[in-house]
């Protein structure tokens, strides 16, 4: 096995491709294969946040998915720490998934409810035997519970006991039992109340800063990733089409999607929102089956030509540090 | 003056449950006049819904209303079983979240249309579907003759909405109450349905009272909010002069921890805790254990008292700035 270089990321994908089947199965029925990602080329700096934005039937969940082998690769790579993992199996694949753990959006559906707070925190240690005794797995619970910011005696309660932001607590306190260097989150305050997505996205921070992780961070729209993301990719129909800093992002977006994903975010100022002339397009996300031949988002866009009917923009530099797949670029 | 269209005076709603009675709703007061639109906003469990559908009629064992009662048009509801069923899908009608389980899924959204206007308004069926097709094209549903044939599920969650919508719409209601219309939704897609129901608001002349946890979404839709916490309202007014200048710490700490594209802010401002259990819930203020600036006087119950610049909030300490301290530390 190479030895990971210093220098590569903690996670890079290259032009990364999955496919699914749909259709009628049987002998004589016509199957049909859609891409439900394409093209998807990016990296993760260690230390680093990527939010990956992206409507329902973007992709976003599918790209994760196959970041933590759990979608089969139809094309590309994905390197962990430089290693390449895109066809990891058996042990090696088991070793894998130490070194990237998901947390997921429904605090409420992934927890098991018969499981002890220390039970579901110690179960990856167990698994993976990192813990040699009761007494040794009871001290790493203890210390990842404080880590969270979780009370001393929540280990021998229940996930029940638990408000919806606790409870993202204890999964997040599960994904970190293992050190693993990334961890993707997949709309990890989504299903939370205003007031407490605060405290989970600020707990996430704190947790990059102290133990140097990465974070893929899946997101359905542009505010709640604001203050996690170091970078974005804005994905639609299953393409990057836009990859920027942060504030290149909201403040210079280049991707007329971008710029209608900005524009649908609802504000909290009255006057702002009513007077607000909405860039946001009418219709929807074209059939994967039969993509378009030109740029995906064509058929919704105020700027499209005949160009982009013909033919697929590439994703490439307008901007140091910034691209976009765009023909008529803001 | 006359009656407003509806009012609501000390509503408590309780649900019986093994572990005690749930106080889902602890004396809520508020009216709307025609063509009003009123913003109840708050977070899961805060008890809006449960007054949504208080107003509606709907709350069936193990719920029931405890105390208050609900009057239409200056006409007591809760006295008049029969009278409140009638105006239930006619001059009251409601947009649920998830348009998908509110559709039959197995009749043509047509015909479930259809249905309605038979039922309400007595129409025969060429008529009744002659005036679906032109509630499909208020809504802003394309080749309404062919779409009223479709099942729910050759719709997407969008178009469903509207479809829901336009349902509502069908009996010319007075009254609309959408009760957390976008969630479910992309964030182009809900914008579409809040200029879609700004545009029907103003045509209609309906009054509106929107249900969501969304305070953006609330802004693009209502001149006036009521902020709900526990049970109760903390504090309600003028949308405008409220999300400028709220003066409930609940409130401020909620407009505070909303994400926005714009705050400078490296960290956000996060209410610590989480909302009390409503099984026995605190006598006094109910945001007292959460609150930064809360002391022994809260331990009553604040009166929700004008604030001055055309609120009422229930605050003891109403107007001071609860989370100033918060803020400076989130700023280093």
């Amino acid at each position: 096995m190479p030895e990971p270089t210093p220098p590569a990321p903690t996670l890079a994908v290259e032009d990364l491709a999955v496919e699914y089947r749909v259709g009628q199965s049987g002998f004589l029925a016509s199957r049909q294969t859609f891409r439900a990602v394409e093209g998807v080329t990016f990296a993760i700096a260690r230390g680093e946040t990527l939010g990956l934005v992206g409507e329902s039937g973007s992709g976003k969940s599918t790209v994760g998915r196959a970041i933590l082998r759990r979608a089969p690769l139809a094309a590309g790579r994905v390197l962990l720490e430089g290693e390449d993992i895109s066809h990891a199996r058996g042990r090696q694949l088991q070793r894998l998934r130490a070194r990237m753990q998901l947390v997921l959006q429904d605090p409420y559906a992934s927890l098991n409810p018969r499981m002890s707070v220390a039970d579901i925190v110690a179960e990856p240690l167990i698994v993976h035997r990192r813990v040699a005794s009761k007494a040794q797995a009871r001290a790493r619970v203890a210390e990842l519970l404080h880590l969270v910011g979780l009370p001393e005696d929540a280990h021998t309660r229940y996930p029940h006991a638990f408000s919806g932001g606790q409870r993202q607590r204890i999964g997040i306190a599960r994904a970190l039992a293992l050190e693993p260097p990334l961890i993707v989150a997949d709309e990890p305050v989504s299903a939370l109340d205003v007031s407490v997505r605060a405290q989970v996205i600020n707990l996430m921070q704190d947790l990059q800063e102290k133990l140097g992780l990465s974070y893929l961070c899946i997101a359905h729209d542009l505010a709640i990733v604001r203050h996690i993301s170091h970078r974005i990719a804005i994905l639609y129909a299953g393409r990057v089409v836009e990859i920027a800093g942060r504030d290149a992002i909201y403040d210079a977006p280049k991707h007329p999607y971008t710029e209608a994903l900005l524009a649908a975010v609802p504000v909290t100022d009255p006057a702002v929102q009513r007077g607000r002339a909405r860039a946001v397009p009418r219709g929807e996300l074209p059939d994967l089956t039969r993509p378009p031949p030109g740029c995906r988002y064509a058929p919704r866009c105020p700027r499209a030509s005949d160009l982009c009917h013909a033919r697929q923009p590439p994703l490439e530099a307008k901007a140091p540090g910034h691209l976009a797949a765009c023909w008529h670029p803001g | 003056m006359s009656a407003p269209l509806l009012a609501i005076d000390h509503l408590e709603v309780v649900f019986d449950t093994r572990g005690g009675a749930v106080e889902a709703v602890r004396g809520v007061s508020l009216a709307v006049a025609r063509g009003e639109t009123l913003g109840l906003v708050g977070e899961s469990g805060c008890g809006k819904s449960v007054t949504a559908q208080a107003v509606m009629g709907l709350i069936d064992p193990p719920g029931r209303i405890l105390a208050g009662d609900i009057r239409w048009e200056g006409r007591s509801l809760t006295r008049d079983p029969k009278g409140w069923a009638r105006l239930r899908g006619s001059e009251i009608a409601m947009v649920f979240q998830d348009p998908m389980t509110s559709l039959n899924p197995l009749m043509s959204v047509g015909d479930q249309i259809v249905e309605t206007l038979r039922y309400h308004k007595r129409l025969g069926r060429s008529a009744a579907r002659r005036r679906a097709a032109e509630l499909f094209g208020q809504v802003g549903i394309g080749a309404p003759e062919r779409r009223l044939d479709q099942l729910p599920h050759e719709f997407s969650g969008g178009m469903r909405q509207r479809v829901m919508i336009a349902m509502a719409l069908a009996c010319e209601p007075k009254l609309l109450i959408a009760d957390e219309p976008t969630t479910a939704l992309d964030v182009t897609v809900q914008a579409q349905i809040v200029d879609l129901l700004n545009e029907l608001q103003a045509e209609l002349g309906l009054a509106i009272i929107l249900i969501t946890h969304d305070l953006g979404v609330a802004a693009g839709l209502c001149r006036d909010v009521a902020v709900m916490y526990a049970g109760r309202i903390v504090e309600m007014g003028p949308i405008d002069t409220l999300f400028a200048a709220p003066a409930h710490p609940y409130s401020q700490g909620l407009l505070r921890s909303t994400p926005t594209l714009t705050a400078s802010e490296r960290r956000l401002v996060a209410i610590p805790g989480a909302p009390p259990r409503l099984i026995g819930p605190p006598t006094g203020c109910a945001f007292l254990a959460r609150c930064p600036i809360g002391d022994e006087a809260c331990r009553r119950l604040p009166p929700l008292a004008p604030t001055g610049a055309g609120g009422r909030a229930a605050c003891f300490k109403a107007g001071r700035d609860a989370w100033a301290d918060a803020r400076e530390a989130a700023a280093n």
